[in-house]
C-alpha cells in the first residue's frame, strides 16, 4: 500500500481521473470498495483485472457515476464527483461500453450513434450521420447502418455499442467486461476495435477477463480482489513477476 | 417452394383430430342455441324482430305546414298555395317527394302540403354513436393520466410516487359505479359539469389508474441496462425515458393496453345510471317502447362484441406494424 500512494501521488499532477480511498458499501451490506486509490493519466490503458465479485466493475461504473460512493474522493477532468453538480456534463466526455452492449433496441444502428450527439451535443442530423458513417466504417459496420441490433451477432452489436460511445468525441472510454457476453469467435473482432482505439491515443479504463489484451495493450494492470486493490504494475512486471501471493494464486487459475 | 411439406405434424405423441373436435364444438353450440329457442317457447315468448329495425334507421317525414288559409292553384307545371285574402301572397310547393294535395283544395293554416322522407338514426343507432366518443375521449384521456401516473410511481422524487399509488390504490379500491356517483352528483355539482363531462371524466380517472399499472409494469420491463447506456451518454432522465424507454415500453403494453380499452367501452355502459343515452341507456328505452327485452339486449350486445371487436383488430394490426419495424 505505501508504494501504491507513493505511485499515486507522483502520477496524480496529470492525471484525468483520481481516485483516493473510495469506499462503497451497497444498501444490502456488500462492502463493495475498500480503500481503492488508483489513477489514470491521459493517453493511458489501464486495465483492471480480478476475479467475479472483487468489485472491479463496481470501481468502473463509480468513474461516471453509474455507482454512488459511501466514502473518499474521485476527480475526472478537473470534476469533482463528490461536488454537487452537472453530472450529465460529465458523463458527455465518458464514453462506456457495457457487457451487454444496451444498445436501444427500437433504432436502426445509425439511429443509435445519432440520438446522443443530436440530443446531447445538439448537432444537426446531417452532422450526426455523417460523424456516425464515419465511426461505422472505423469499425468495419458500414453495411449496418439500416439494420437493427436485433438482426446483428454479438461482435457486431459490440462494435456499433464502441461507436455510439465515440460518437459523442469523450475524452475517456470505460469498458466494462466488453467480450464476456460474446461467443469465442467474435472476441477478435471486439478486441481488434479497442486496440486500434488504444494505438490512437485513447485514455482507457477496460475491466477484463482477456489477459492477452492486458499484456499487449495495457500501460498498466490492476488487480482487485474483495474491493481491494491489491496490485498495480506494468504488464511486464505483472504477469511475469507478480509480486503478491493472491496475484499469483489468481494468475495460475486464470492461464 | 418446389416441395409441397405435409402440414400434419409426425411425432409419437398421437395428436387430436381438428376436424372432429371443431365439428364437436359446433354441434354443442347448435344445442345449446335450440336449447334457448326451445326454452323461449315454454315462456310462451313471442319473438318479434320485425319490431327492431325502425330503432336503428327509420325513415323521418319532414311535413311542409300551410302558413296561411289559402287555395291550391295550379300555375303551368308548379302548384301554388294563394292566400284567400291577398292573392300577391303564395307559397310555391316544391321540392317535396310526397305532395297531398291537388289544384282547387281548400286549406287552412297549419295543414300539410306534403313531405319528404329521409333516413334518420334511430335511437340505437345513436347510443352507439354515444358510446364510442365516450369511449374515445375517456380513452385520449385515460392514456395522458396513465402515462403521466405510471411515471411518477417510478420517478425518484417520492411526492409523485406517494401520489401515484394513492391515486392507483384509491380508485382501484372503489366501485365503478360508485365513483361515477361521486363524479357526477359530488364533484359534477361544485363544478358545474354536464352529465357527458362527468361520465368522461368518471371513466378517464378509473381506467387510467389501470394505465397507470401498465405503463409502470411496461417501463420496469425495459432492461435497466438501456437505461444506463442513455445516461453514460450525457442524456439526462428525462430524455433517456422519452427517446429510448417509452417507445420501447409502448410497443410492450400494446396488448395489455388494448384489453384495458375493450373493459373500458364495456365498463361505458355504467353511465347509463346518470342518464348518459349510451347504447345500455338506448336498450332500455327501447325495451319499454317494444316489450321485446330478448330482441334489443341481444342486439345490444351484438353490438357492443362489434366495437370491441372492430378495437380488437386494429390493435392486431398495430402490434403486427410495430413487430415488423424491429
Amino acid at each position: 500500500m505505501q508504494m501504491q500512494d507513493e505511485a499515486f501521488v507522483a502520477a496524480s499532477k496529470e492525471s484525468i481521473i483520481e481516485a483516493s480511498h473510495v469506499e462503497k458499501i451497497y444498501p444490502g451490506g456488500v462492502h463493495a470498495l475498500k480503500n481503492v486509490s488508483a489513477c489514470v493519466k491521459t493517453g493511458e490503458v489501464v486495465v483492471i483485472v480480478g476475479p467475479s465479485g472483487s468489485g472491479k466493475s463496481t470501481f468502473l461504473r463509480t468513474l461516471n457515476q453509474l455507482e454512488t460512493i459511501n466514502d473518499g474522493e474521485i476527480v475526472v477532468d478537473g470534476i469533482s464527483l463528490t461536488t454537487p453538480g452537472d453530472v450529465n456534463k460529465l458523463r458527455e466526455e465518458i464514453g462506456m461500453v457495457f457487457q451487454s452492449f444496451n444498445l436501444f433496441a427500437h433504432l436502426t444502428v445509425l439511429d443509435n450513434l445519432c440520438l446522443a450527439p443530436m440530443k446531447v451535443r445538439g448537432l444537426k442530423r446531417k452532422e450526426a450521420e455523417d460523424r456516425a458513417k464515419e465511426l461505422l466504417l472505423r469499425v468495419g459496420l458500414s453495411d449496418k447502418a439500416g439494420s437493427y441490433p436485433s438482426q446483428l451477432s454479438g461482435g457486431q452489436q459490440q462494435r456499433v455499442a464502441i461507436a455510439r460511445a465515440l460518437a459523442m468525441r469523450p475524452k475517456i472510454m470505460l469498458f466494462d467486461e466488453p467480450t464476456s457476453a460474446l461467443d469465442p469467435e467474435m472476441v477478435g473482432e471486439v478486441l481488434d476495435v479497442m486496440k486500434s482505439l488504444a494505438h490512437h491515443g485513447m485514455t482507457m479504463v477496460v475491466v477484463t477477463h482477456e489477459m492477452g489484451f492486458a499484456r499487449e495493450v495495457a500501460d498498466r494492470v490492476l488487480f482487485m480482489e474483495s474491493g481491494e486493490l491489491v496490485v498495480e504494475d506494468t504488464p511486464q512486471a505483472f504477469f511475469d513477476t507478480p509480486k503478491s501471493e493472491r496475484l499469483q494464486k489468481f494468475l495460475s487459475q486464470v492461464l | 417452394m418446389s416441395k409441397r411439406i405435409e402440414t400434419h405434424v409426425k411425432q409419437m405423441e398421437r395428436q387430436p383430430n381438428a376436424l372432429l373436435w371443431h365439428g364437436l364444438f359446433v354441434l354443442i353450440v347448435l344445442a345449446v342455441s335450440i336449447g334457448f329457442y326451445k326454452a323461449a317457447q315454454t315462456i310462451e315468448y313471442s319473438w318479434r324482430w320485425e319490431r327492431l329495425p325502425q330503432y336503428f334507421v327509420y325513415e323521418a317525414e319532414d311535413h311542409l305546414s300551410a302558413p296561411f288559409d289559402g287555395e291550391i292553384v295550379l300555375e303551368g307545371e308548379r302548384l301554388k298555395l294563394e292566400n284567400e285574402l291577398d292573392r300577391d301572397q303564395f307559397i310555391v310547393i316544391e321540392n317535396l317527394e310526397i305532395v297531398s294535395v291537388s289544384d282547387g283544395d281548400l286549406i287552412f293554416e297549419g295543414d300539410s302540403l306534403g313531405y319528404s322522407s329521409q333516413w334518420t338514426a334511430g335511437p340505437i343507432l345513436k347510443g352507439v354513436a354515444v358510446t364510442i366518443e365516450l369511449s374515445l375521449y375517456a380513452g385520449v384521456l385515460a392514456i395522458i393520466l396513465g402515462t403521466l401516473a405510471g411515471l411518477a410511481k417510478i420517478s425518484p422524487n417520492p411526492m409523485l410516487r406517494d401520489f401515484a399509488t394513492l391515486y392507483v390504490e384509491l380508485i382501484r379500491g372503489t366501485p365503478l359505479l360508485v365513483q361515477i356517483f361521486i363524479v357526477y352528483f359530488f364533484i359534477g355539482t361544485v363544478l358545474d359539469l354536464d352529465r357527458f363531462t362527468a361520465g368522461v371524466i368518471a371513466l378517464a380517472v378509473f381506467t387510467g389508474a389501470y394505465v397507470a399499472e401498465i405503463v409502470r409494469s411496461g417501463i420496469e420491463s425495459i432492461h435497466k441496462g438501456q437505461m444506463e447506456a442513455g445516461r453514460s451518454l450525457g442524456m439526462t432522465y428525462g430524455q433517456t425515458m422519452r427517446d429510448i424507454i417509452l417507445p420501447q415500453a409502448f410497443k410492450r403494453v400494446l396488448p395489455p393496453l388494448a384489453g384495458q380499452f375493450i373493459n373500458l367501452i364495456k365498463d361505458s355502459s355504467l353511465v347509463s345510471v346518470i342518464s348518459i343515452t349510451d347504447l345500455t341507456k338506448a336498450g332500455r328505452e327501447v325495451v319499454s317502447s317494444t316489450f321485446s327485452p330478448f330482441e334489443v339486449w341481444l342486439s345490444v350486445a351484438l353490438l357492443y362484441l362489434v366495437i370491441t371487436g372492430v378495437l380488437s383488430f386494429v390493435v392486431r394490426r398495430l402490434e403486427r406494424k410495430y413487430a415488423n419495424a424491429r
